[in-house]
Protein backbone atom coordinates (compact mmCIF):
# COMPACT_ATOMS: atom_id res chain seq x y z
CA UNK A 1 0.00 0.00 0.00
CA UNK A 2 3.15 2.21 0.86
CA UNK A 3 4.92 1.82 -2.48
CA UNK A 4 1.15 2.56 -4.41
CA UNK A 5 0.95 6.49 -2.52
CA UNK A 6 4.56 6.94 -3.29
CA UNK A 7 3.81 6.20 -7.09
CA UNK A 8 1.02 9.04 -6.74
CA UNK A 9 3.29 11.73 -4.85
CA UNK A 10 5.31 11.15 -7.60
CA UNK A 11 3.24 11.60 -10.32
CA UNK A 12 2.17 14.35 -8.80
CA UNK A 13 5.28 15.89 -8.51
CA UNK A 14 5.51 15.37 -12.55
CA UNK A 15 2.72 17.06 -13.50
CA UNK A 16 3.44 19.85 -11.02
CA UNK A 17 6.81 19.96 -13.25
CA UNK A 18 4.87 20.38 -16.41
CA UNK A 19 2.10 23.12 -15.06
CA UNK A 20 4.94 25.45 -14.20
CA UNK A 21 6.90 24.92 -17.21
CA UNK A 22 10.24 23.64 -15.81
CA UNK A 23 9.44 20.48 -17.24
CA UNK A 24 8.81 22.47 -20.46
CA UNK A 25 12.39 24.32 -20.70
CA UNK A 26 13.97 20.52 -20.25
CA UNK A 27 11.61 19.21 -23.30
CA UNK A 28 12.85 22.28 -25.53
CA UNK A 29 16.31 21.62 -25.51
CA UNK A 30 15.84 17.66 -25.80
CA UNK A 31 13.16 18.32 -28.96
CA UNK A 32 14.71 21.61 -30.21
CA UNK A 33 13.12 24.42 -31.09
CA UNK A 34 9.59 23.68 -33.46
CA UNK A 35 7.16 26.39 -34.78
CA UNK A 36 4.50 24.92 -31.94
CA UNK A 37 6.60 25.21 -29.11
CA UNK A 38 5.54 28.59 -28.27
CA UNK A 39 1.59 28.22 -28.21
CA UNK A 40 0.35 25.63 -25.64
CA UNK A 41 -2.38 23.09 -26.18
CA UNK A 42 -4.95 25.12 -23.60
CA UNK A 43 -4.01 28.42 -25.99
CA UNK A 44 -5.01 26.20 -29.33
CA UNK A 45 -8.46 25.48 -27.24
CA UNK A 46 -9.03 28.56 -26.57
CA UNK A 47 -8.37 29.91 -30.11
CA UNK A 48 -10.47 27.23 -31.16
CA UNK A 49 -13.42 27.63 -28.59
CA UNK A 50 -13.45 30.88 -30.98
CA UNK A 51 -13.53 29.94 -34.09
CA UNK A 52 -10.52 29.49 -35.17
CA UNK A 53 -10.48 26.06 -37.23
CA UNK A 54 -6.69 26.58 -37.95
CA UNK A 55 -6.23 25.73 -34.46
CA UNK A 56 -7.63 22.37 -34.72
CA UNK A 57 -5.13 21.78 -37.53
CA UNK A 58 -2.25 22.45 -34.69
CA UNK A 59 -3.68 19.85 -32.40
CA UNK A 60 -3.70 17.40 -35.56
CA UNK A 61 -0.33 18.19 -35.80
CA UNK A 62 0.31 17.17 -32.25
CA UNK A 63 -1.99 14.31 -31.56
CA UNK A 64 -2.94 12.64 -34.99
CA UNK A 65 -0.08 10.39 -34.54
CA UNK A 66 -1.16 8.92 -30.97
CA UNK A 67 -4.34 8.73 -31.67
CA UNK A 68 -4.50 7.36 -34.89
CA UNK A 69 -2.02 4.35 -33.33
CA UNK A 70 -4.27 3.77 -30.22
CA UNK A 71 -7.66 3.54 -32.26
CA UNK A 72 -4.92 1.51 -34.78
CA UNK A 73 -4.16 -0.89 -31.85
CA UNK A 74 -7.86 -1.52 -31.07
CA UNK A 75 -9.57 -1.64 -33.80
CA UNK A 76 -6.85 -3.22 -36.12
CA UNK A 77 -8.12 -1.91 -39.32
CA UNK A 78 -7.02 1.36 -40.87
CA UNK A 79 -10.29 2.41 -42.35
CA UNK A 80 -12.05 1.79 -38.93
CA UNK A 81 -8.98 3.41 -37.40
CA UNK A 82 -9.18 6.50 -39.29
CA UNK A 83 -13.15 7.11 -38.69
CA UNK A 84 -12.28 7.08 -35.43
CA UNK A 85 -9.34 9.79 -35.57
CA UNK A 86 -12.03 12.00 -37.63
CA UNK A 87 -14.92 11.30 -34.75
CA UNK A 88 -12.35 12.40 -32.23
CA UNK A 89 -11.19 15.52 -33.70
CA UNK A 90 -14.66 16.49 -34.36
CA UNK A 91 -15.05 15.91 -30.64
CA UNK A 92 -13.07 18.27 -29.68
CA UNK A 93 -13.99 20.51 -31.96
CA UNK A 94 -17.24 20.83 -30.35
CA UNK A 95 -16.24 20.46 -26.74
CA UNK A 96 -13.49 23.20 -27.20
CA UNK A 97 -15.83 25.71 -25.57
CA UNK A 98 -16.29 23.65 -22.60
CA UNK A 99 -13.24 21.82 -22.06
CA UNK A 100 -11.44 22.97 -18.55
CA UNK A 101 -8.40 23.60 -19.19
CA UNK A 102 -6.08 22.21 -16.69
CA UNK A 103 -2.37 22.44 -18.26
CA UNK A 104 -0.93 19.18 -19.56
CA UNK A 105 -4.23 17.85 -19.41
CA UNK A 106 -5.46 17.63 -23.36
CA UNK A 107 -3.85 14.82 -24.18
CA UNK A 108 -4.37 13.03 -21.84
CA UNK A 109 -8.11 13.47 -22.13
CA UNK A 110 -7.98 12.79 -25.60
CA UNK A 111 -6.47 10.04 -25.46
CA UNK A 112 -8.79 8.56 -23.18
CA UNK A 113 -11.82 9.96 -25.37
CA UNK A 114 -9.95 7.67 -28.23
CA UNK A 115 -9.88 5.01 -26.39
CA UNK A 116 -13.37 5.38 -25.40
CA UNK A 117 -14.46 5.57 -28.62
CA UNK A 118 -12.54 2.90 -30.12
CA UNK A 119 -13.69 0.35 -27.26
CA UNK A 120 -17.19 1.21 -27.98
CA UNK A 121 -16.88 0.64 -31.92
CA UNK A 122 -15.10 -2.76 -31.01
CA UNK A 123 -18.06 -4.23 -29.03
CA UNK A 124 -20.10 -2.88 -31.46
CA UNK A 125 -18.61 -4.42 -34.13
CA UNK A 126 -19.48 -7.50 -31.80
CA UNK A 127 -15.53 -9.34 -32.50
CA UNK A 128 -15.43 -13.25 -31.68
CA UNK A 129 -13.34 -13.56 -28.57
CA UNK A 130 -11.21 -16.17 -30.71
CA UNK A 131 -10.16 -13.07 -32.73
CA UNK A 132 -9.12 -11.04 -30.33
CA UNK A 133 -6.49 -14.01 -28.91
CA UNK A 134 -4.95 -13.85 -32.17
CA UNK A 135 -4.31 -10.34 -32.80
CA UNK A 136 -2.38 -10.38 -29.72
CA UNK A 137 1.01 -8.98 -30.20
CA UNK A 138 4.03 -8.43 -28.31
CA UNK A 139 3.94 -4.30 -27.53
CA UNK A 140 6.88 -3.06 -29.48
CA UNK A 141 9.23 -0.41 -29.34
CA UNK A 142 8.17 3.00 -30.50
CA UNK A 143 8.68 4.84 -33.59
CA UNK A 144 11.07 7.87 -33.85
CA UNK A 145 9.13 11.20 -32.05
CA UNK A 146 6.41 12.72 -34.37
CA UNK A 147 8.65 15.81 -35.89
CA UNK A 148 5.97 18.81 -33.99
CA UNK A 149 6.25 17.16 -30.59
CA UNK A 150 5.67 19.82 -28.00
CA UNK A 151 5.32 19.40 -24.40
CA UNK A 152 2.52 16.86 -23.19
CA UNK A 153 2.90 14.69 -25.97
CA UNK A 154 6.66 14.88 -25.94
CA UNK A 155 6.21 14.33 -22.23
CA UNK A 156 4.06 11.01 -22.27
CA UNK A 157 6.11 9.75 -25.42
CA UNK A 158 8.92 9.45 -22.55
CA UNK A 159 6.60 8.44 -20.08
CA UNK A 160 5.08 5.64 -22.54
CA UNK A 161 8.31 4.76 -23.57
CA UNK A 162 8.88 3.39 -19.52
CA UNK A 163 5.87 1.51 -19.61
CA UNK A 164 6.14 0.24 -22.47
CA UNK A 165 8.91 -1.35 -21.50
CA UNK A 166 7.70 -2.56 -18.04
CA UNK A 167 4.71 -4.24 -19.74
CA UNK A 168 6.93 -6.15 -21.97
CA UNK A 169 9.08 -6.84 -19.13
CA UNK A 170 6.24 -8.73 -17.56
CA UNK A 171 5.34 -12.55 -18.17
CA UNK A 172 3.34 -13.07 -21.36
CA UNK A 173 0.29 -14.30 -19.30
CA UNK A 174 0.30 -11.27 -17.10
CA UNK A 175 0.70 -9.17 -20.64
CA UNK A 176 -1.92 -11.00 -22.30
CA UNK A 177 -4.41 -10.95 -19.84
CA UNK A 178 -3.66 -6.83 -19.02
CA UNK A 179 -3.63 -6.36 -22.94
CA UNK A 180 -7.15 -7.87 -23.62
CA UNK A 181 -8.67 -5.85 -20.98
CA UNK A 182 -7.44 -2.70 -21.98
CA UNK A 183 -7.07 -3.28 -25.81
CA UNK A 184 -9.37 -5.78 -26.37
CA UNK A 185 -12.61 -4.20 -24.11
CA UNK A 186 -12.78 -7.57 -22.38
CA UNK A 187 -14.57 -8.18 -18.89
CA UNK A 188 -12.27 -10.66 -17.28
CA UNK A 189 -14.75 -12.73 -17.59
CA UNK A 190 -14.44 -12.97 -21.51
CA UNK A 191 -10.77 -12.96 -20.98
CA UNK A 192 -11.41 -16.51 -19.13
CA UNK A 193 -13.31 -17.35 -22.16
CA UNK A 194 -11.01 -16.85 -24.65
CA UNK A 195 -8.33 -17.98 -22.36
CA UNK A 196 -9.50 -21.23 -21.48
CA UNK A 197 -8.57 -20.55 -17.80
CA UNK A 198 -10.58 -20.06 -14.72
CA UNK A 199 -11.62 -16.99 -13.34
CA UNK A 200 -9.36 -16.87 -10.51
CA UNK A 201 -6.28 -17.17 -12.91
CA UNK A 202 -7.18 -14.07 -15.20
CA UNK A 203 -7.77 -11.76 -11.90
CA UNK A 204 -4.66 -13.00 -10.50
CA UNK A 205 -2.67 -12.47 -13.26
CA UNK A 206 -4.12 -9.18 -13.98
CA UNK A 207 -3.56 -7.71 -10.60
CA UNK A 208 -0.03 -9.30 -10.48
CA UNK A 209 1.25 -7.78 -13.72
CA UNK A 210 -0.01 -4.46 -12.71
CA UNK A 211 1.53 -4.68 -9.30
CA UNK A 212 4.56 -5.73 -10.89
CA UNK A 213 4.41 -2.22 -13.49
CA UNK A 214 3.89 -0.03 -10.61
CA UNK A 215 7.23 -1.00 -8.60
CA UNK A 216 8.58 -1.17 -12.25
CA UNK A 217 7.36 2.36 -13.00
CA UNK A 218 8.13 3.56 -8.93
CA UNK A 219 11.55 2.72 -9.58
CA UNK A 220 11.84 4.39 -12.46
CA UNK A 221 9.77 7.72 -11.31
CA UNK A 222 11.99 7.51 -7.68
CA UNK A 223 15.72 6.58 -8.53
CA UNK A 224 15.69 7.32 -12.10
CA UNK A 225 16.65 3.62 -13.10
CA UNK A 226 15.76 2.48 -16.45
CA UNK A 227 12.88 -0.37 -16.32
CA UNK B 1 -20.09 -5.81 -0.26
CA UNK B 2 -20.60 -2.40 0.53
CA UNK B 3 -18.84 -3.03 3.90
CA UNK B 4 -15.85 -4.86 2.46
CA UNK B 5 -12.73 -3.30 0.87
CA UNK B 6 -13.10 -4.10 -2.53
CA UNK B 7 -8.51 -4.20 -3.29
CA UNK B 8 -8.67 -7.57 -5.63
CA UNK B 9 -11.19 -5.30 -7.94
CA UNK B 10 -9.59 -2.08 -8.35
CA UNK B 11 -7.44 -3.07 -11.08
CA UNK B 12 -10.37 -4.46 -13.47
CA UNK B 13 -12.06 -1.76 -12.88
CA UNK B 14 -9.39 0.97 -13.99
CA UNK B 15 -8.87 -1.68 -17.00
CA UNK B 16 -12.80 -1.54 -17.23
CA UNK B 17 -12.65 -5.03 -17.39
CA UNK B 18 -15.41 -5.65 -14.71
CA UNK B 19 -18.98 -7.39 -15.25
CA UNK B 20 -21.73 -4.71 -15.43
CA UNK B 21 -22.58 -6.02 -11.92
CA UNK B 22 -20.05 -5.54 -10.05
CA UNK B 23 -19.06 -2.47 -11.26
CA UNK B 24 -22.36 -1.57 -9.47
CA UNK B 25 -21.71 -3.02 -6.33
CA UNK B 26 -17.92 -1.23 -6.70
CA UNK B 27 -19.45 1.74 -7.05
CA UNK B 28 -21.77 1.64 -4.17
CA UNK B 29 -18.39 0.97 -1.92
CA UNK B 30 -16.64 3.71 -3.24
CA UNK B 31 -18.92 6.22 -2.38
CA UNK B 32 -18.31 5.77 0.96
CA UNK B 33 -14.81 4.41 1.36
CA UNK B 34 -11.82 7.22 0.70
CA UNK B 35 -8.97 4.27 1.06
CA UNK B 36 -10.25 2.53 -2.17
CA UNK B 37 -11.40 5.53 -3.69
CA UNK B 38 -7.97 6.71 -3.78
CA UNK B 39 -6.24 3.48 -5.03
CA UNK B 40 -8.54 3.51 -8.27
CA UNK B 41 -7.54 7.04 -9.19
CA UNK B 42 -4.23 5.73 -8.54
CA UNK B 43 -4.51 2.67 -11.09
CA UNK B 44 -6.11 4.50 -13.16
CA UNK B 45 -3.51 7.18 -13.57
CA UNK B 46 -1.63 4.14 -14.64
CA UNK B 47 -4.17 2.78 -17.42
CA UNK B 48 -4.02 6.01 -18.76
CA UNK B 49 -0.66 5.74 -19.50
CA UNK B 50 -1.65 2.61 -21.56
CA UNK B 51 -2.62 4.82 -24.47
CA UNK B 52 0.49 6.05 -25.68
CA UNK B 53 2.21 2.59 -25.62
CA UNK B 54 1.10 1.36 -29.07
CA UNK B 55 3.42 1.35 -31.88
CA UNK B 56 3.25 4.60 -33.34
CA UNK B 57 2.34 5.11 -36.81
CA UNK B 58 1.24 8.13 -39.00
CA UNK B 59 -2.34 8.04 -40.03
CA UNK B 60 -2.89 8.42 -44.27
CA UNK B 61 -2.16 11.99 -45.03
CA UNK B 62 -5.31 12.45 -46.86
CA UNK B 63 -7.25 12.25 -43.12
CA UNK B 64 -6.22 15.62 -42.24
CA UNK B 65 -7.90 17.11 -44.98
CA UNK B 66 -11.14 14.87 -44.21
CA UNK B 67 -10.90 16.00 -40.88
CA UNK B 68 -10.49 19.84 -41.48
CA UNK B 69 -12.91 19.83 -44.34
CA UNK B 70 -15.76 18.26 -42.26
CA UNK B 71 -15.14 20.91 -39.20
CA UNK B 72 -14.79 23.58 -41.13
CA UNK B 73 -17.96 22.77 -42.96
CA UNK B 74 -19.93 21.85 -39.18
CA UNK B 75 -18.78 25.07 -38.06
CA UNK B 76 -20.07 27.18 -40.92
CA UNK B 77 -23.44 25.26 -40.51
CA UNK B 78 -23.03 26.53 -36.61
CA UNK B 79 -22.27 30.16 -38.15
CA UNK B 80 -25.18 30.06 -40.08
CA UNK B 81 -27.66 29.21 -37.26
CA UNK B 82 -26.46 31.68 -35.30
CA UNK B 83 -26.65 34.84 -37.80
CA UNK B 84 -29.68 34.14 -38.96
CA UNK B 85 -31.22 33.86 -35.58
CA UNK B 86 -29.62 36.48 -34.59
CA UNK B 87 -31.29 38.67 -37.35
CA UNK B 88 -34.40 37.04 -36.76
CA UNK B 89 -34.45 38.64 -33.39
CA UNK B 90 -33.44 41.74 -34.77
CA UNK B 91 -30.88 42.43 -31.80
CA UNK B 92 -29.37 46.26 -30.99
CA UNK B 93 -26.23 46.18 -32.99
CA UNK B 94 -24.62 47.07 -29.53
CA UNK B 95 -24.88 43.74 -28.71
CA UNK B 96 -22.84 42.25 -31.34
CA UNK B 97 -20.13 44.54 -31.14
CA UNK B 98 -16.66 42.52 -30.95
CA UNK B 99 -15.75 44.14 -27.45
CA UNK B 100 -18.76 42.45 -25.67
CA UNK B 101 -17.92 38.98 -27.65
CA UNK B 102 -14.17 39.42 -25.85
CA UNK B 103 -15.85 40.43 -22.69
CA UNK B 104 -17.86 37.46 -22.38
CA UNK B 105 -17.71 33.54 -23.52
CA UNK B 106 -20.02 33.02 -26.70
CA UNK B 107 -22.17 31.13 -24.26
CA UNK B 108 -22.89 34.06 -21.94
CA UNK B 109 -23.78 35.91 -25.12
CA UNK B 110 -25.93 34.04 -26.32
CA UNK B 111 -28.06 33.19 -23.28
CA UNK B 112 -27.87 36.58 -22.45
CA UNK B 113 -29.66 37.46 -25.40
CA UNK B 114 -32.28 34.61 -24.76
CA UNK B 115 -32.55 35.55 -21.58
CA UNK B 116 -33.99 39.02 -22.09
CA UNK B 117 -31.18 40.39 -24.57
CA UNK B 118 -31.48 43.43 -21.70
CA UNK B 119 -28.51 45.37 -20.60
CA UNK B 120 -25.62 43.47 -19.60
CA UNK B 121 -22.97 46.06 -18.85
CA UNK B 122 -22.97 46.10 -14.92
CA UNK B 123 -20.78 43.70 -13.42
CA UNK B 124 -23.78 42.55 -11.03
CA UNK B 125 -26.01 41.97 -14.53
CA UNK B 126 -23.07 39.71 -15.43
CA UNK B 127 -23.26 37.83 -11.99
CA UNK B 128 -26.63 37.31 -12.00
CA UNK B 129 -26.03 35.89 -16.02
CA UNK B 130 -23.78 33.54 -14.81
CA UNK B 131 -26.08 32.38 -11.66
CA UNK B 132 -28.83 32.30 -14.22
CA UNK B 133 -26.49 29.97 -16.72
CA UNK B 134 -26.42 27.49 -14.40
CA UNK B 135 -29.58 26.84 -13.88
CA UNK B 136 -29.91 26.46 -17.56
CA UNK B 137 -27.03 24.36 -18.97
CA UNK B 138 -29.90 22.40 -20.68
CA UNK B 139 -30.67 25.55 -22.90
CA UNK B 140 -26.57 26.55 -23.21
CA UNK B 141 -26.08 22.50 -24.46
CA UNK B 142 -28.76 22.85 -27.18
CA UNK B 143 -27.23 26.17 -28.09
CA UNK B 144 -23.80 24.75 -28.87
CA UNK B 145 -24.87 22.11 -30.53
CA UNK B 146 -24.54 22.72 -34.27
CA UNK B 147 -27.68 20.84 -35.42
CA UNK B 148 -30.11 23.27 -33.63
CA UNK B 149 -33.06 24.83 -34.95
CA UNK B 150 -34.75 27.90 -34.32
CA UNK B 151 -38.52 28.72 -34.82
CA UNK B 152 -40.24 31.58 -33.71
CA UNK B 153 -43.34 31.13 -31.88
CA UNK B 154 -46.01 33.12 -34.28
CA UNK B 155 -49.26 33.57 -32.61
CA UNK B 156 -51.92 31.59 -34.18
CA UNK B 157 -54.08 34.85 -34.66
CA UNK B 158 -51.34 37.27 -35.36
CA UNK B 159 -48.51 36.13 -37.01
CA UNK B 160 -46.76 39.25 -36.77
CA UNK B 161 -46.83 38.73 -32.81
CA UNK B 162 -43.83 36.70 -32.04
CA UNK B 163 -44.53 34.97 -28.01
CA UNK B 164 -40.76 33.72 -27.64
CA UNK B 165 -38.50 30.66 -29.52
CA UNK B 166 -38.34 26.74 -29.94
CA UNK B 167 -34.76 25.49 -30.13
CA UNK B 168 -34.16 21.79 -31.05
CA UNK B 169 -32.34 19.54 -32.65
CA UNK B 170 -34.40 17.38 -35.35
CA UNK B 171 -32.60 14.39 -34.44
CA UNK B 172 -33.17 14.45 -30.47
CA UNK B 173 -35.87 14.02 -28.03
CA UNK B 174 -34.66 17.39 -26.15
CA UNK B 175 -35.65 20.75 -26.73
CA UNK B 176 -36.06 24.22 -25.18
CA UNK B 177 -38.94 26.48 -25.55
CA UNK B 178 -37.81 30.16 -24.12
CA UNK B 179 -41.29 32.83 -24.37
CA UNK B 180 -40.44 36.22 -24.61
CA UNK B 181 -43.95 37.73 -24.89
CA UNK B 182 -46.50 35.53 -23.21
CA UNK B 183 -48.83 37.14 -20.49
CA UNK B 184 -48.84 35.44 -17.07
CA UNK B 185 -51.76 33.31 -16.49
CA UNK B 186 -53.92 32.88 -13.29
CA UNK B 187 -53.02 30.47 -10.81
CA UNK B 188 -55.60 27.94 -12.19
CA UNK B 189 -54.32 28.02 -15.70
CA UNK B 190 -51.02 27.24 -17.55
CA UNK B 191 -50.01 26.55 -21.04
CA UNK B 192 -49.30 23.12 -22.27
CA UNK B 193 -46.63 22.33 -24.72
CA UNK B 194 -47.98 19.66 -27.36
CA UNK B 195 -46.53 17.90 -30.20
CA UNK B 196 -48.16 17.14 -33.23
CA UNK B 197 -47.78 14.46 -35.29
CA UNK B 198 -50.50 13.61 -37.66
CA UNK B 199 -53.73 14.61 -35.72
CA UNK B 200 -52.77 13.17 -32.53
CA UNK B 201 -51.04 15.64 -30.12
CA UNK B 202 -48.39 14.39 -27.85
CA UNK B 203 -48.06 16.46 -24.52
CA UNK B 204 -44.74 17.40 -23.67
CA UNK B 205 -44.45 19.66 -20.57
CA UNK B 206 -45.82 22.93 -19.20
CA UNK B 207 -44.83 26.58 -19.44
CA UNK B 208 -45.30 28.99 -16.49
CA UNK B 209 -44.27 32.76 -17.62
CA UNK B 210 -43.37 35.67 -15.22
CA UNK B 211 -44.55 38.74 -15.17
CA UNK B 212 -42.40 39.88 -17.97
CA UNK B 213 -43.67 37.57 -19.93
CA UNK B 214 -40.93 35.48 -20.19
CA UNK B 215 -40.58 32.01 -19.21
CA UNK B 216 -38.40 28.77 -19.99
CA UNK B 217 -39.01 25.30 -20.41
CA UNK B 218 -37.02 21.81 -21.26
CA UNK B 219 -39.39 20.16 -23.54
CA UNK B 220 -39.27 16.56 -23.59
CA UNK B 221 -40.91 14.39 -26.87
CA UNK B 222 -41.12 10.54 -27.09
CA UNK B 223 -39.48 10.34 -30.67
CA UNK B 224 -36.82 12.57 -32.30
CA UNK B 225 -38.42 16.20 -33.62
CA UNK B 226 -37.39 15.28 -36.93
CA UNK B 227 -40.42 12.82 -36.83
CA UNK B 228 -43.16 15.35 -35.70
CA UNK B 229 -44.83 17.53 -38.27
CA UNK B 230 -46.08 21.34 -35.79
CA UNK B 231 -45.25 21.92 -32.15
CA UNK B 232 -48.52 23.98 -30.44
CA UNK B 233 -49.50 26.00 -27.03
CA UNK B 234 -52.76 26.12 -26.05
CA UNK B 235 -53.63 27.16 -22.33
CA UNK B 236 -55.11 24.86 -20.09
CA UNK B 237 -56.09 23.75 -16.49
CA UNK B 238 -53.61 24.05 -14.32
CA UNK B 239 -51.79 20.35 -14.33
CA UNK B 240 -52.37 19.79 -17.71
CA UNK B 241 -54.48 17.76 -19.76
CA UNK B 242 -54.56 15.08 -21.53
CA UNK B 243 -55.57 16.33 -24.83
CA UNK B 244 -55.95 20.18 -25.89
CA UNK B 245 -58.78 21.51 -24.40
CA UNK B 246 -58.74 25.03 -25.94
CA UNK B 247 -58.18 26.51 -29.20
CA UNK B 248 -54.01 26.49 -29.64
CA UNK B 249 -52.27 30.20 -29.40
CA UNK B 250 -49.70 29.00 -30.63
CA UNK B 251 -49.18 26.34 -34.54
CA UNK B 252 -45.90 26.30 -36.04
CA UNK B 253 -44.87 23.83 -38.35
CA UNK B 254 -41.26 22.45 -37.68
ZN1 LIG C 1 -12.64 0.32 0.72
Amino acid sequence: MFQRQKYVVQNQETDAALADGSLGERRRTQWGETSNVEETDEELIERLAGGDVAALDALYTRYARPVFSLALRILSDSADAEEVTQDVFERVWRHAPTFDAQRGRFGTWLLSMTHHVAIDRVRKRQRRPQQATAQSVEWTAPGPPAPNDVPESALRNMQAEQVRRALRSLPSSQQQAIELAYFGGLSHLEIAAVLGDPLGTVKARIRRGMDRLRSALERYVTEGEDV
Amino acid sequence: MTDQHVDELIDLYALGALEPGEQAAVDEHLDDCPRCRAQLEEAKQLVLMFAWTPDQHDPPPALRGKVMQRVSHLQRLQGSTQRSWWDRLALPQWLRSPQLGLQLSGALVLVAALLGWRIFGLQSEVTSLRAQIAEQETLVAVLYEPDTRIVPLAAANDPAVTHGYLLFDPERQQAVIKSTALAALPQDQTYQLWLIDGSQPESVGLLSTGPDGHGTAEVMAQRPFSQYQAFGISIEPAGGSDQPTTTPIVVVSL
